[in-house]
């Protein structure tokens, strides 16, 4: 190649010298007039050819010595552009990228530019700070002395000083309060100006948003302020106003942050706000707020020095919340559970008890593959599926009718049966495959979704296909002396949530039990567990039925709530959907799972109205897509990481063990030097 | 039935197109990237709006002009599919594999990446499908025992076997393709070795990229383009490396054209078009029960 690029550069050197002796004749004296003619404009270009040259050797420069802040300004306004078209309209085949269509008007692409400059800003300067590119500021983070320390010192030491500093930062949060009131507002049109900040006045929200920058405001010159020592004594009347003004801010931020009152401000809708619970859970927050700013606050440094150690070591043991703090949330969670739907609006009570009920359950049953077995079942859909066309076929709502007429029965006496089958599906599908590398189950269970859904949609004559079923009925209970139907949303939702505490319940022993903790030890390194004589199989294919009777479970309560099935009901995105919210939660984590199925199933229902986050229908599937990708890359333990999980990972990061079972036996066992190596890494990382 | 033997070669090629990404992929990562079969539906995207801007509908070109246009399709779709690739490599695959992290991370970000640009194309193009205009006219060209042979069919058999002769010249005489043979037998040692490996990856990515970029080519003349074209053709091409052998190129080929025939011969007898994908997963399943190894055998450098 290089030998033919030669040879051509020599023969077009040969060619243009022989050009150029014939014509030297006439060349000559033409270029002299040229260089005659041109020498003037020569002479007023050269000033403006200079600083382009400059300029060039400068970007040249910066280039060679910022690139890669550069490359990551690119990124991040690329990636600030990708949300714009994201959540920008839809396009179609005709007009592709409509989302950044009339793009640089509209607010939110510009919003979505300064997010990503934003992000670049911050991203560059902790870089620098942590390589000691940019010293005072590393010298201050570190706390070793330097001007800017001292100067912030002086700065907050003199009383007009922190006055100063206060009010711009007290400044710079209602612009970010206000700046966000615009972005997240129900009613921003799509142009940016200042009007439209104006129009955000008169819903309490706004108010609702500068309140809590306050608050926030408040909180962080607070924290400043005790870490120098130096807080400013409150006398008594200060105090008094103080928390008057937080009992106050609490009201507003109740009704500007209940869903469920009128968006415009209006006298009348004052009285209803005391229907909503969540008025009470923040009034209920501003009084514990007001009580802390009455009642004189322990100064931090009198503590003592035990006590500080002790809070220190807690620090580093990484636990989010104590085991006290921890039963008290899942009490006070359960409370919501339980009181939170009664106040809720129709089409709230609907969605929690369908989506949020159906799709914990589901969630939990997936756990136990994805999170306690470590493998992955991408064809969930299909037992979901099977229980619930099991729930119709026993209901006679299927064109083929069960053999005898007195087997129509009652969801509740299904239940069994339906689970049964759903874990008979599991066996059948998971023995043939978890025998070889655990990644075949992906796309075996992949396979298996599909065929599910083909069948229900194709085999008509059976499951009535996109005519879909007919009626099937209702959970009852008809029993001597008792009737009782559970049809309405909020009975149907007391009916999952006792369901999804018992599964709870269930699971969480079983994690703890024998099981639990050979589904830990296949995880961690199954060779070593075989070594022990566990048989990897059986506890996989365990783990695999489980989770398939769960989501046959759920299927009966599908199906006897939606009382009508399509197969369009059981697609794929069903299933990643749900190992959506069992990733975001934390693999493993139970009260991880439970949240993240109220927020995944929760926020989109919230959003889908929304002018700026509305989503039509099958984009949430593009959010999910990243949820699952960013929640890998940057945190794959979860949102509320079950501890052995995240240890697992960890540790699979330094070189022991799996933290999944996919690969089998064969691969990645350590040497000895190694192992004691990371046992030692181990040790020094978890050490309690 | 000739021609049902017929559809089942042809449809067997294309899966052979995909399964030898899928199979490329899975040697040298030990990942099965879900999110080739979106690399497929991004090539097809490619020539589509090519066609959509530069052929009429009404009357496609003939002769050499519209080999010419083949020739672009091909090489935009493949190039396109090489990129989305690349970058899913880049910006999926790389800060996990820089963290070392465990595989069901892995497979969990190549769910979501391929959801992610499915849902994505999705909404910028909407979640309907459309027609290429053909840069051919569509006519049998040959009838052997009542089989018709289209002008496509002779088109998909040509392409591929070209292809699929160039890919296995890359990868068993250049010296790109024996740092992709280094890496799928013993990554550290490769590496030790002097091969990039991040380059390498990415080569890989871009080699199976380019094939699948292709096949979404060849596969969006006949069915159109969608958002969500890629899924079925995607999984049955992992069945059928899975078939061949998975990591085994020729048995990726192999593996292929045995899923297509196997899948589409049954049809003259069953007469259900939507039992073709499921005939297909029983295979799988069979496959796994009893030779899991693949027809060719596994060929992931820990036997060879």
């Amino acid at each position: 190649m290089t030998r033919l690029t030669h040879h051509a550069v020599m023969w077009l050197r040969r060619f243009v010298s022989i050009l150029g002796r014939l014509l030297a004749p006439i060349g000559r004296p033409v270029g002299r007039l040229v260089a005659r003619l041109w020498r003037p404009f020569g002479r007023l270009l050269s000033p403006p050819w200079r600083i382009v040259v400059r300029c060039g050797r400068l970007l040249a420069s910066v280039w060679h010595r910022y690139d890669n802040d550069i490359r990551l300004l690119g990124c991040c306004l690329a990636g600030g552009a990708m949300l714009a078209i994201i959540t920008g309209p839809d396009g179609s085949g005709t007009e592709p990228l409509d989302g950044l269509k009339g793009s640089l008007i509209s607010a939110r692409v510009w919003d979505y530019l300064i997010f990503g400059l934003a992000l670049w800003l911050v991203m560059t300067a902790a870089r620098k700070v942590r390589n000691g590119e940019l010293p005072a500021a590393a010298a201050k983070l570190r706390g070793g002395g330097g001007t800017l320390r001292t100067r912030w010192d002086s700065m907050i030491s003199s009383s007009s000083g922190r006055r100063f500093v206060g009010s711009v930062s007290l400044v710079v949060c209602l612009l970010a309060a206000f700046a966000l009131a615009n972005l997240l507002g129900p009613f921003v049109f799509d142009k940016w100006s200042l009007g439209n900040l104006g129009h955000q006045l008169p819903y309490p929200r706004t108010y609702a948003y500068l309140v809590l920058a306050v608050a926030f405001w408040a909180a962080s010159a607070r924290a400043i302020l005790d870490r120098r020592g130096l807080r400013g004594t409150l006398t008594g009347r200060r105090r008094v106003v103080l928390a008057t003004v937080i009992v106050v801010g609490s009201f507003i931020v109740a009704y500007g942050g209940d869903p469920w009152l009128p968006t415009h401000f209006h006298w009348s809708n004052v009285g209803d706000l005391f229907l909503h619970w969540p008025t009470y859970g923040w009034l209920a927050g501003g009084c514990f707020a007001a009580r802390g700013v009455l009642v004189a606050p322990r100064v931090a440094s009198s503590s003592p020095p035990v006590l500080q150690a002790s809070m220190a070591a807690r620090g580093r043991q990484r636990r989010f919340l104590a085991p006290g703090q921890a039963q008290v949330l899942y009490i006070v969670a359960l409370f919501i559970a339980i009181e939170a739907p009664k106040f809720l609006a129709a089409y709230w009570q609907d969605t929690f008890a369908i989506n949020v009920g159906i799709y914990a359950l589901l969630a939990l049953g997936l756990n136990v593959v994805v999170g306690f077995a470590g493998l992955l079942d991408l064809g969930y859909v299909a037992f979901y599926a099977v229980g619930a066309y099991v729930t119709a076929y026993l209901s006679g709502a299927l064109p083929i009718q069960p053999p005898h007429a007195l087997l129509h029965l009652n969801p509740f006496l299904i239940v069994p049966l339906a689970i049964l089958a759903a874990m008979g599906a599991g066996i059948l599908l998971g023995l043939p495959t978890l025998r070889l590398r655990g990644d075949y189950l992906a796309i075996v269970t992949l396979g298996f979704g599909e065929i599910i859904y083909a069948i229900s949609e194709n085999q008509s004559n059976w499951t009535g296909g996109g005519q879909g079923t007919t009626y099937i009925p209702p959970f009852s209970i008809n029993f001597i002396g008792i009737h009782a139907n559970f049809d309405t949303p909020i009975t149907f939702y007391y009916v999952i949530l006792v369901v999804v505490l018992g599964v709870l319940v269930l699971f969480n022993s079983l994690n703890h039990s024998k099981v639990g903790r050979t589904w830990a030890a296949i995880r961690e390194d199954e060779a070593a567990a075989e070594s022990l004589g566990i048989n990897g199989l059986k506890y996989k294919v365990m783990a695999f039925a489980i989770g398939a009777s769960t989501g046959g479970f759920a299927g009966v309560f599908e199906a006897s709530t939606v009382h009508l099935l399509y197969p369009s009901y059981f697609v794929l995105q069903v299933s990643i959907l749900v190992l959506a919210v069992v990733i975001f939660g934390g693999m493993g984590s139970l009260a991880g799972v439970l949240l993240s199925a109220v927020i995944i199933e929760g926020v989109p229902f919230y959003l889908k109205f929304h002018p700026i986050f509305g989503y039509t229908g099958q984009d949430l599937f593009l959010w999910l897509g990243a949820i699952l990708i960013l929640m890998m890359i940057f945190r794959p333990q979860g949102l509320i990481p079950s501890r052995r999980r995240e240890r697992e990972i960890n540790l699979a990061e330094h070189g022991l063990g799996h933290a999944d079972s996919l690969l089998g036996t064969s691969e990645g066992v350590l040497h000895g030097a190694d192992r004691d190596r990371y046992a030692e890494y181990d040790r020094e990382e978890y050490s309690e | 039935m000739a021609n049902f033997i017929a559809i089942g070669i042809f449809t067997g090629f294309i899966y052979a197109m995909l399964a030898l990404g899928y199979t490329l992929v899975y040697g040298v990562l030990r990942l099965i990237n879900f999110a080739h079969s979106e690399v497929m539906m991004s090539g097809a995207f490619a020539s589509y709006f090519l066609f959509r801007v530069t052929i009429s509908d009404v009357t496609p070109p003939n002769g050499i002009v519209s080999v010419w246009w083949i020739l672009a399709g091909i090489a935009l779709s493949g190039v396109v599919g090489s990129i989305i690739a690349i970058l899913l490599e880049r910006f999926a695959y790389r800060p996990l594999r820089r963290r070392n992290a465990p595989a069901l991370t892995y497979l969990i970000t190549a769910i979501g990446a391929s959801y992610f640009l499915q849902f994505f194309a999705g909404k910028e193009f909407g979640y309907y499908q459309e027609s290429v205009n053909p840069p051919f006219s569509n006519n049998i060209v040959w009838s052997p025992f009542g089989a018709q042979i289209t002008t496509y069919d002779i088109l998909v058999g040509i392409v591929a076997i070209v292809l699929m002769l160039f890919l296995d010249a890359v990868v068993n005489r250049t010296k790109m393709g024996r740092g992709i043979r280094a890496l799928a037998q013993d990554q550290p040692t490769a590496s030790l070795m002097g091969v990039n490996v991040n380059r390498t990856i990415s080569q890989t990515f871009a080699l199976g990229g380019f094939l699948g970029g292709a096949a979404g080519f060849l596969f969006a003349l006949q069915n159109g383009v969608s958002f969500s074209m890629g899924f079925q053709p995607g999984l049955l091409a992992f069945t059928a490396a899975v078939l061949g052998g998975i990591g085994n190129i020729r048995g990726a080929v192999l593996g292929g054209l045995t899923l297509g025939l196997v899948e589409t011969v049954p049809l003259y007898w069953l007469q259900d078009v939507w039992l073709q994908p499921v005939i297909g997963f029983v295979v799988l399943v069979l496959v796994l029960l009893f030779r899991p190894t693949g027809i060719l055998g596994e060929n992931l450098g820990r036997t060879a």
